[in-house]
């Protein structure tokens, strides 16, 4: 093989490159057969490696046998301070498997539109804070990360940590806010769990429990009923609800107050958007967002189903909530004009 | 300033989420399983990090560059990115759904089998940026640029945009190479 080209490792020694030089030469005709055979429909002419800079010889190893396991792992266990890589290519057999069921079918019910059709106005909804008592995820376990592609793998044992969070204390903090901001919320432990469970993965985790917290709220506030996470995965909005407003799914956004974290945390805020600007882009995007999913199985019929609700709970300023409010509906106006199926939480 | 990344999420306590952003640069690290959902962080400039298995869910990224940057099995599913760069990027089998990008550059980076369903683009600018086996549907474009022949080509809808990629041979499946070769 001809024309190999390779980089390494940084704080890698001339003598060092010298014995990946060697390895290489010598490894390289065995991995193409150990690469290529199982696959003979992908045999390539020509493989360039490149170890991945900033990787440790360990790493390296590490990656390069287990991207390759599902061809040889054995013949690739010889392989050293290489990682499977050719000119941004990853190679058959590695994570350049053709997909089983590349799922490339687009808007299989009729492309969203990205401006919608007339619709009227709903009032912001007066719902009071709903204070989030956050614990950070502790690692438990590990999951595979779900692209939703059902691609083959060649790292199929990749996974990503699984927070863990105490329910019980989640729960119990939660009713006893709701309860002193003077809502009546039916809802068990059980229920709560659920609602906090991440369809996507069937995992608790942070962002979950706060969709959760929110969607709650906005049932006790009287916003919709029986709110639930959605029956088909396909259709990525948070949740399914019952409404007497025609709404079947909410989507629910919670902007950071970036000055809190500066006042907190010393961060500097010249490195973040303004909160009016973060509120416009949202307005502008919520219209083309309802109708994403619309046609989809047990999905909304028509962008008039999807409801946004905009929870300004993490918001510290009463003045920056109003702004917001403000910049959300006149994004939303200035896109598509109409304003409909936004609601607030937590304004005031 | 250069720290160690690591360490900093290390010394996280419980109930912490990572947040930074005084324009922090770290480079040459590689970052393996955490969880590491609803961070913010803001001017930060990632150089030759590797991510992987790596679940930055609902985070908020502002001023970030990422240049020559490997994610492998990362989540950043509903995360936001404003006026982010990736430069040389190459993200593999990572959960890009519902994320939204504003007024961002991909520059030269790659997407092997990673979902981009639903991700919406606002003001965004793709410069020789390629899709294999990644899945692009229901993603929202709006003032979306691709630098084609020397040239911004805009791009006026979701379907513009599929079209214009392909045409450029900057998307592709395994069952296309398989046509081709």
């Amino acid at each position: 093989m001809q024309d190999v080209a390779y980089c390494y490792c940084t704080n890698v020694t001339e003598e060092k490159k010298l014995e990946v030089d060697k390895q290489v030469q010598k490894n390289k005709l065995e991995f193409k057969c150990a690469i290529c055979l199982p696959f003979i429909g992908f045999l390539m002419g020509q493989v360039l490696f490149f170890p991945v800079e900033g990787l440790l010889a360990q790493q390296i190893v590490r990656n390069a046998r287990n991207l390759s396991e599902p061809a040889n792992e054995h013949n690739l266990n010889k392989m050293d301070e290489v990682i499977l890589v050719k000119d941004y290519e990853i190679l058959p057999g590695a994570d350049g498997f053709p997909l089983n069921n590349n799922p490339r079918r687009r808007h299989p019910f009729g492309r969203p539109r990205m401006r919608g059709t007339g619709i009227n106005v709903d009032p912001p909804q007066n719902i009071q804070g709903l204070g989030n008592s956050l614990e950070a995820p502790k690692v438990r376990s590990f999951r595979e990360v779900d692209t939703g592609l059902n691609a083959r793998r060649g790292n199929r044992g990749d996974q990503c940590p699984a927070p863990e969070f105490d329910m019980k204390k989640e729960y119990g903090n939660f009713i006893q806010e709701i309860s002193e901001k003077g809502y009546e919320l039916e809802c068990s432990q059980e229920r709560f769990n659920e609602l906090s469970t991440n369809p996507q993965t069937g995992s608790f985790d942070e962002k979950s429990l706060i969709e959760a917290k929110g969607g709650l709220q906005g049932e006790a506030q009287g916003m919709y009923t029986n709110i639930r996470r959605p029956s088909n995965k396909a259709v990525d909005l948070d949740f399914e609800i019952d409404s007497s407003k025609g709404y079947t799914h909410v989507d629910y956004k919670t902007p950071i107050d970036f000055q809190d974290l500066a006042d907190k945390k010393g961060i500097d805020i010249s490195n973040f958007p303004s909160l009016e600007t973060v509120a416009y882009n949202m307005g502008k995007k919520i219209t083309p967002q309802k109708e994403e999913f619309c046609g989809l199985p047990d999905g909304p019929k028509s962008p008039e189903n999807v409801l946004h609700v905009v929870n300004l709970d993490l918001i510290r300023d009463s003045n920056q909530k109003q702004n917001m409010i403000d910049s959300v509906l006149k994004g939303s106006e200035d896109n598509s004009d109409n304003t409909v199926g936004i609601y607030f939480l937590n304004y005031l | 300033m250069n720290n160690n990344l690591q360490s900093i999420i290390g010394n996280l306590e419980k109930g912490d989420k990572l947040e930074l952003g005084n324009n922090e640069k770290f480079s040459n690290e590689i970052l393996l399983n955490q969880s590491l959902q609803c961070s913010v962080l803001g001017g930060i400039n990632f150089v030759n990090l590797t991510f992987k298995n790596i679940d930055f869910t609902g985070s908020f990224f502002s001023k970030t560059i990422f240049e020559n940057c490997r994610f492998s099995n990362v989540i950043l599913r509903k995360s936001e990115f404003w006026s982010c760069t990736f430069l040389e990027c190459q993200m593999t089998e990572s959960n890009l759904t519902r994320a939204e990008f504003n007024s961002s550059t991909f520059k030269n980076c790659e997407f092997l089998n990673s979902n981009l369903r639903a991700s919406n683009f606002m003001d965004f600018e793709f410069r020789e940026t390629i899709f294999k086996n990644s899945n692009l549907d229901l993603i929202l474009v709006e003032d979306v640029k691709v630098w084609k022949s020397n040239e911004w080509i805009e791009i006026k809808d979701e379907s513009d945009f599929e079209k214009i990629l392909k045409d450029m041979n900057l998307i592709s499946t395994d069952e296309d190479e398989m046509e081709n070769s």
